[in-house]
C-alpha cells in the first residue's frame, strides 16, 4: 500500500470516520489505492472514488449519471458542463467519451510529505457537497431536458 | 479586518530565483485575497499563448492559459466544445473551458494547498505538463478553432487588471 493511502486511512480512523469508503488495493506500477464511497444527493446515490498512489496526482472521480446522457441532450448538457467548468475552480466535468456519462473531477496533486488526508475529506464535505446540493438538479434537469436555456432554442 | 496574507509568493519567488526562472513578469492585484499574477507565455506554432500562475492567500494556486482569445464564434464552438470535453476526459490535471463573455478558450490547473504546504516546485512541474502537453495539442486546437494563427492574445487582456 502506498504511504498516502496509509495517512488516509490513519487519518479516517482518529476521526471515526466509518463506511464512507469501502477500500481496494490494486497490485500494480503505482500501488494504487481506490476507495468507493458515494455521495446522497437529490435522491440519488453518486458513486465517489478517491485514487491515491505512488505518484505526486491524487484524484477524487464522482460518476454524476449513472447512465449515459441521450444522444440528442449531449451537445446541451456539454454547454452547460463548460460554464460550470469555468465557474468553479476545482471542479472538471466532462462527458465520458465512450460511455457518455457525465464525469466530475477534483485533482489534488501533492507530494508524499505534504499529502493532507484533511484537506481531501474537507473538499468533499464542505465544497463538493454543497456543490452538487445547489447544481446537481439542474445538472439532471439539462440531462432530461426538463431544463433548457434561450441558446438552445436559438441554436 | 485585516487582509488574508499570501505566503504563497514568497516561497514561489525564492524557488524562482534559486533555479535561475525568469520567464514571468509580475504583477500585484492588491485586492482582498492578496493575489499576485505572474505572467510569462508559451510559444506554439500557432501563435503565443498566455500562461499565468495566480497565487493568493487562498488554498487555490491557480496555472490558467488563455489559450486563445476572442476565437470562438458560433460556428466554431461545437467543435472546440467536442475537443474540449475530449481532452478534459484524458488529462487529468487540467481541465479546458469556454468563456462566454469573452469568447475564449481557457486552460485551468488547480494546485490546492494550505499555505504551510505550499510547494513550489510541484507548482512549477505542473507548469511544465502543460508546456509539454500544448505543442501536441495544437492540430486538434487549430482544426477545431477552424484557423491557423491565433490573434494578439495581449490585445483584449492589456487593460483589464
Amino acid at each position: 500500500m502506498n504511504s498516502k493511502a496509509e495517512k488516509f486511512d490513519q487519518f479516517l480512523a482518529e476521526q471515526n470516520i466509518t463506511g464512507w469508503f469501502v477500500k481496494e488495493e490494486h497490485q500494480d506500477d503505482a500501488n494504487s489505492v481506490v476507495y468507493r464511497g458515494h455521495f446522497d444527493v437529490a435522491a440519488q446515490q453518486l458513486p465517489l472514488f478517491v485514487v491515491l498512489d505512488d505518484t505526486v496526482f491524487n484524484l477524487m472521480r464522482l460518476i454524476v449519471t449513472t447512465g449515459a446522457v441521450p444522444e440528442d441532450r449531449r451537445q446541451a448538457v456539454g454547454r452547460y458542463l463548460n460554464e460550470l467548468n469555468g465557474q468553479f475552480k476545482i471542479f472538471k466535468y466532462y462527458l465520458g467519451a465512450e460511455d457518455h456519462v457525465i464525469y466530475m473531477d477534483i485533482s489534488v496533486p501533492s507530494a508524499e510529505n505534504n499529502f493532507n488526508p484533511e484537506l481531501l475529506v474537507r473538499l468533499l464535505a464542505e465544497v463538493l457537497e454543497p456543490h452538487l446540493e445547489e447544481f446537481y438538479p439542474t445538472i439532471l434537469g439539462k440531462v432530461l431536458g426538463t431544463e433548457t436555456d434561450p441558446a438552445e432554442k436559438v441554436n | 479586518m485585516a487582509n488574508a496574507k499570501n505566503e504563497k509568493s514568497a516561497v514561489f519567488e525564492k524557488f524562482l530565483i534559486s533555479e535561475d526562472i525568469t520567464c514571468f513578469d509580475k504583477r500585484n492585484i492588491e485586492d482582498e485575497e492578496d493575489t499576485v499574477v505572474y505572467r510569462s507565455y508559451m510559444q506554439t506554432d500557432m501563435g503565443d499563448m498566455p500562461i499565468f500562475v495566480l497565487l493568493d492567500a487562498t488554498i487555490y494556486s491557480v496555472i490558467r492559459v488563455v489559450v486563445s482569445a476572442n476565437v470562438v464564434t458560433s460556428e466554431n464552438y461545437q467543435a472546440i466544445t467536442d475537443f474540449i470535453n475530449r481532452e478534459n476526459s484524458i488529462y487529468k490535471n487540467f481541465k479546458y473551458y469556454v468563456e462566454q463573455d469573452d469568447n475564449s478558450v481557457y486552460l485551468d490547473c488547480i494546485y490546492i494547498s494550505s499555505n504551510t504546504a505550499f510547494e513550489p516546485e510541484l507548482l512549477y512541474v505542473l507548469m511544465n505538463q502543460i508546456v509539454q502537453y500544448m505543442p501536441k495539442a495544437v492540430p486538434a486546437l487549430k482544426e477545431a478553432m477552424g484557423i491557423e494563427q491565433l490573434p494578439d492574445p495581449f490585445a483584449q487582456h492589456a487593460h483589464e487588471h
